[in-house]
């Protein structure tokens, strides 16, 4: 079984950090559709961070629909993506790439995103925040 | 009935003396020659080969030092435990079946809960004392069925049925009313739930490892209470409470030529279990992975 590891020297925010391993072993297969997640109180007492830090990173993994959140069953690896959220995901890889080919590191085209997001998203819907 | 009360109680207070004493004198030396730091680090040693996992020369104090506390738990708890059966197993012969049929009942009732808080108590919680600026944890979250093998989940669903046959059959023996019947079978159902409570916060405890070494050696030692805590509550009740229930009642009835069946028939069923139990060492390996 693969593992999740916190950096705390890194310069990656630790939310991130948690986020993206998630996403990657996800994405990779590593965890399978049905899969459970750790509670929140435990994957931050494990990893030493505060309980908001892995509440918003999985805050951010189901507003991606990557995972769903049952009650008080715990959070769980989702299925497969609805159709608008899976051509989303098609046009995110797609930019991402084209950004890589421009040079862009990954922190740096999350704030591009980020900001874009924020400047062009409607008044009080915007769902990220920016501060970590 | 007054002047029988009073005996027993300076009879359970001369033996309580006598049990404490013979137990410290007997346990001081082996605590002594036993509890060297040499031997635990062959123990540390030999552990990470039957679990199949690596221990670095760093670690090597630090699962020493716990598999010591565990064992050290167990000096002082045991002692608690087997002392009052072992003053009942005595004392109960020079009474009468009025008295045992008193007594099981009650020993029924609170033995499941106590000995599964024996259990509990036996396995030492301690972490890890300096993760550093990395930690790891699970990618996902594990469950307490995952700490055992098929046949070992069967071998702990007999345990329940066994506890409950041989808490049925005392109850049968000693022809206790109605009232002790539901109250018995509460109890073990009191006693499972406070199992199952255990289970979790044992899984729930964090891990604070910095590294995959330190968190395979934290789901070691994790798996390892699951394991003993669910063997622990599942066997030692019905153990206890059938060598006990027929130790008495061969005494009761002046059973000559004391069979050793009853005996014969535990150590049995402990042998089976242990070589069941045997089985699950590397479940700890979540996946078939590190």
């Amino acid at each position: 079984m693969s593992f999740l590891s916190i950096d705390s020297t890194s310069a990656t925010p630790p939310f991130e950090q948690v986020r993206s391993q998630l996403a990657r072993a996800i994405s990779t297969g590593q965890l399978k559709p049905e899969d459970q997640l750790p509670t929140v109180r435990k994957l931050a007492a494990d990893l030493g961070l505060a309980a908001n830090t892995v509440a918003r990173a999985y805050r951010e993994l189901e507003l991606a629909g990557i995972v769903e959140t049952r009650g008080r069953n715990g959070t769980f690896v989702a299925g497969k993506l609805s159709p608008q959220k899976e051509a989303g995901a098609r046009l995110a890889a797609a930019l991402a790439q084209r950004m890589r080919e421009l040079g862009m590191g990954d922190a740096e085209m999350l704030a591009i995103f980020r900001n874009e997001i924020e400047r062009h998203g409607a008044p009080g819907k915007s769902r990220l925040r920016t501060s970590s | 009935m007054i002047g029988s009360a009073v005996a027993v109680r300076h009879a359970i207070w001369t033996y309580a003396f006598w049990y404490v004493l013979v137990w410290a004198g007997v346990s001081a030396p082996f605590f002594l020659v036993l509890n060297r730091k040499k031997r635990w680090i062959a123990r540390a040693n030999r552990l990470a080969r039957q679990s199949d996992i690596n221990l670095p020369q760093r670690l090597e104090d630090r699962v020493a030092k716990r598999l010591r506390n565990e064992w050290f738990a167990t000096l002082v708890l045991y002692p608690l435990f087997v002392g009052p059966w072992s003053f009942l197993s005595i004392n109960i012969g020079i009474q009468n079946a009025r008295f045992w049929a008193t007594w099981f009942p009650r020993l029924a009732m609170l033995l499941p809960t106590l000995l599964v808080l024996y259990s509990f108590g036996t396995v030492v919680i301690a972490r890890w004392n300096s993760p550093g600026p990395r930690r790891v944890s699970h990618l996902r979250k594990v469950r307490p069925r995952e700490a055992f093998t098929a046949a070992e989940g069967y071998t702990l669903v007999a345990g329940v049925g066994a506890n409950i046959a041989v808490v049925a059959w005392g109850l049968l023996r000693v022809h206790s009313p109605g009232r002790w019947w539901i109250l018995d079978l509460a109890a073990l159902a009191l006693a499972g739930a406070l199992w199952w409570r255990m289970e979790i916060a044992i899984l729930r405890h964090p891990s604070a490892a910095s590294d995959a070494t330190e968190l395979g050696w934290d789901d070691v030692f994790r798996f390892r209470r699951i394991r003993s805590l669910a063997v622990g509550a599942a066997w030692l009740p019905p153990f206890t409470v059938f060598l006990l229930d027929s130790m008495i009642g061969q005494q009761l009835t002046h059973f000559q030529g004391g069979s050793t069946l009853p005996l014969d028939a535990a150590i049995a069923v402990v042998v089976g279990v242990y070589l069941i139990f045997r089985q699950g060492r590397q479940q700890w390996r979540l996946d078939g992975g590190s």
